[in-house]
């Protein structure tokens, strides 16, 4: 569970200050499918950064399953974004150098795993996105959509509980969105909770839940299933 | 994350800009190896000279007037030769008395005109006597040495060194030939071989003499060094406090000469010239702390240029000294790889001087491959700290904004 109450962010840009959040509160359960809407500098970025530990919110209290996050260090914050939430990118930020496989093992070689046990998961998991033949191809030899499953695979490897998407289908010709669609969606009926930031009211009309920002304040929250 | 996965991502980064990669490993490894190659040419050159004064015997004993300002002597006695109280032939005949000591010659030393018939030289008149030719291991060319006998009676021969021999006479015969040394007349007995440069002294070109001669030439009663040679190897320093204790003795009390050893003459020059190798390789170190500042260069290039790249690695957990240690590790690896090459380079370097000047033994010292190894890699860590720093200190969100 992500749990936002008060949360502020701003930004000083020159002389002025932006609120990029204003005292925004809200709740995501565990298997949400959540899609996050709004006009270009309504918020929408900052906060998914927030609620993915990227930001830091300059008030208010942000639980993270229970846990105060708030006020956490840089290798705290690491720490949990390592656990409990996995990313995917607009321009998928796959390290050019290295494998299909290699970016997707990235997370796991981090943690100090045996290379040979996370080798066997990435590979695994590249072959449940449908990249059995490409575990080997550097990104450039990748097309877009392939790139963007590499990054799925990449956010998923570490088993997390949240999966934030910004824009997952923005750099993607509508074919390879929808094949994007189908596998984040997919994940989200395993069991992970899916949050996509998106403009294009097709995708994010397809969440059970829509929020809609406005200047740093959610005015909208359909579908939320509260009890 | 494991020190294995640490390595490799760094040198899978160095692979990817593979110009940029070589250069560096140039800069760094012709820092290495000119530590190498200049120490080397010190250490030819200690040789050489260290060499040349060990060819003289290391059982020598080489007795001068005056005393040294710091007991042991050492080189100073030699270049300010001091006279405080003469050595005399009697001086020489009570140190050949002592039990230490094998054998003993005196040496008088003078500028003179040699002449024979139409042809004159300007030489060095060296007095001396017979043991002169065994202590410093001369080799006759032709003829016979001065004749063993009294220190005290002049004789009207001489021994010409091998230059002065061919110039005056040629390739006739000089043995048994009368010359002239000043006004005084005497007969030639052999010529020596060539000796070449022995302790910065050229033989060749000297004219040997008995040393009671010589001092008629000269008109003079002193002599200006005694030289003896030692009964064995491990009374040399034994034989050095004799000699000291017998001349006191003589000399009313009073402690007025001073006895150089061979060891300390040679272990003089031997100082001295590795300060000089240690001079050239600070020297050369300087290059290597350049390269450090080009390392930093480029890790500060590679930062601006990975920025994203770093943010992804954030965002998937990367602790800070995670960041830190992969770029520190991408700055060691390029120093050490750069450092390997550059001992490559000096020691085929080292070779072809070795193969081009046979006569100098250049031997880089071990201690400048292995300081100048360590110089590079401490350089390529002090200067990798700051742009490593400055990756892990990049803000997450800023720098995924980057593509």
């Amino acid at each position: 569970m992500m749990e936002l109450s008060g949360i502020c962010r701003e930004y000083a840009v020159g002389t002025e200050t932006v609120h990029a959040l204003d005292h925004v509160d809200l709740t995501i359960r565990g298997g949400e499918y959540v899609s996050i809407m709004g006009p270009s500098g309504s918020g929408k970025s900052t906060l998914l950064n927030v609620l993915g530990l990227l930001d830091r919110p300059s008030s208010g209290t942000y639980r993270l399953k229970g846990e105060d996050v708030s006020g956490l260090d840089d290798d705290a914050l690491a720490a949990h974004r390592q656990q409990h939430i996995g990313f995917i990118f607009q321009f998928f930020h796959l390290i050019p150098r290295l494998t299909a496989l290699e970016n997707v093992e990235l997370p796991l070689v981090l943690t100090g795993a045996a290379p040979r046990a996370r080798r066997e998961r990435a590979a695994a998991i590249l072959e449940s996105v449908g990249l059995k033949a490409r575990l080997d191809h550097r990104p450039d030899q990748l097309s877009g959509g392939e790139r963007q499953r590499v990054a799925i695979g990449r956010a998923i490897v570490m088993e997390p509980s949240f999966l934030l998407a910004d824009e997952p289908t923005g750099n993607l010709d509508s074919k390879s969105g929808a094949e994007i669609m189908q596998i984040l969606e997919q994940l989200n009926r395993n069991g992970i909770a899916l949050l996509i930031v998106t403009h294009d009211p097709l995708i994010g009309g397809r969440a059970q839940r829509h929020l809609t920002l406005r200047d740093g304040s959610i005015v909208g929250d359909v579908g939320d299933k509260k009890v | 994350m494991k020190a294995v996965d640490v390595a490799r991502m760094s040198l899978q980064a160095l692979r990817r800009y593979p110009l940029r990669t070589a250069m560096l490993l140039l800069a760094i490894s012709i820092g290495v190896a000119a530590v190498i190659l200049l120490t080397a040419v010190g250490e030819g050159a200690r040789r050489y000279v260290t060499g040349q004064f060990s060819s003289l015997g290391t059982q020598l004993l080489i007795v001068l007037p005056g005393r040294a300002e710091t007991a042991g002597g050492g080189i100073q006695g030699l270049l300010v030769g001091e006279t405080a109280r003469e050595l005399t032939l009697d001086d020489t005949l009570a140190i050949a008395r002592s039990p230490r000591i094998a054998q003993v010659t005196p040496l008088v030393l003078g500028a003179g005109t040699v002449s024979w018939g139409a042809r004159e030289r300007d030489i060095t008149v060296l007095g001396t006597s017979a043991s002169m030719v065994t202590i410093q291991h001369w080799v006759m060319g032709t003829g016979r040495f001065l004749p063993p006998g009294d220190l005290d009676v002049a004789q009207p021969v001489c021994v010409l060194g091998s230059t002065v021999a061919r110039e005056l006479f040629a390739t006739i015969p000089a043995a048994g030939k009368w010359i002239r040394i000043g006004d005084a007349r005497c007969r030639v007995l052999g010529t020596l071989a060539e000796q070449g440069l022995a302790g910065g002294f050229n033989v060749d070109e000297t004219v040997i003499m008995p040393v009671a001669s010589a001092q008629q030439i000269f008109n003079t009663s002193a002599v200006f060094r005694i030289l003896a040679e030692a009964s064995d190897l491990g009374t040399v320093d034994a034989a050095r406090r004799d000699i000291i204790e017998i001349v006191k003795a003589r000399h009313a009390g009073e402690e007025d000469i001073t006895v150089v050893t061979q060891d300390a003459l040679v272990s003089t020059f031997d100082t001295i010239f590795n300060m000089i190798t240690a001079g050239l390789a600070a020297i050369a170190a300087i290059s290597l702390v350049v390269a450090g500042v080009l390392i930093m260069n480029v890790m500060l290039v590679a930062v601006s240029q990975r920025t994203a790249e770093i943010g992804l690695l954030k965002a998937v957990g990367a602790r800070n000294r995670q960041i830190v240690a992969l770029f520190l590790t991408e700055a060691a690896c390029l120093s050490l790889l750069g450092a390997l090459v550059g001992v490559g380079i000096g020691t085929l370097g080292v070779a072809l001087m070795r193969v081009a000047f046979p006569i100098l033994d250049f031997a880089s010292p071990i201690w400048a491959s292995g300081s100048a190894v360590a110089v590079a890699i401490a350089s390529g860590l002090v200067f990798g700290i700051m742009p490593a720093r400055r990756a892990a200190a990049l803000d997450p969100v800023n720098a995924l904004m980057r593509r």
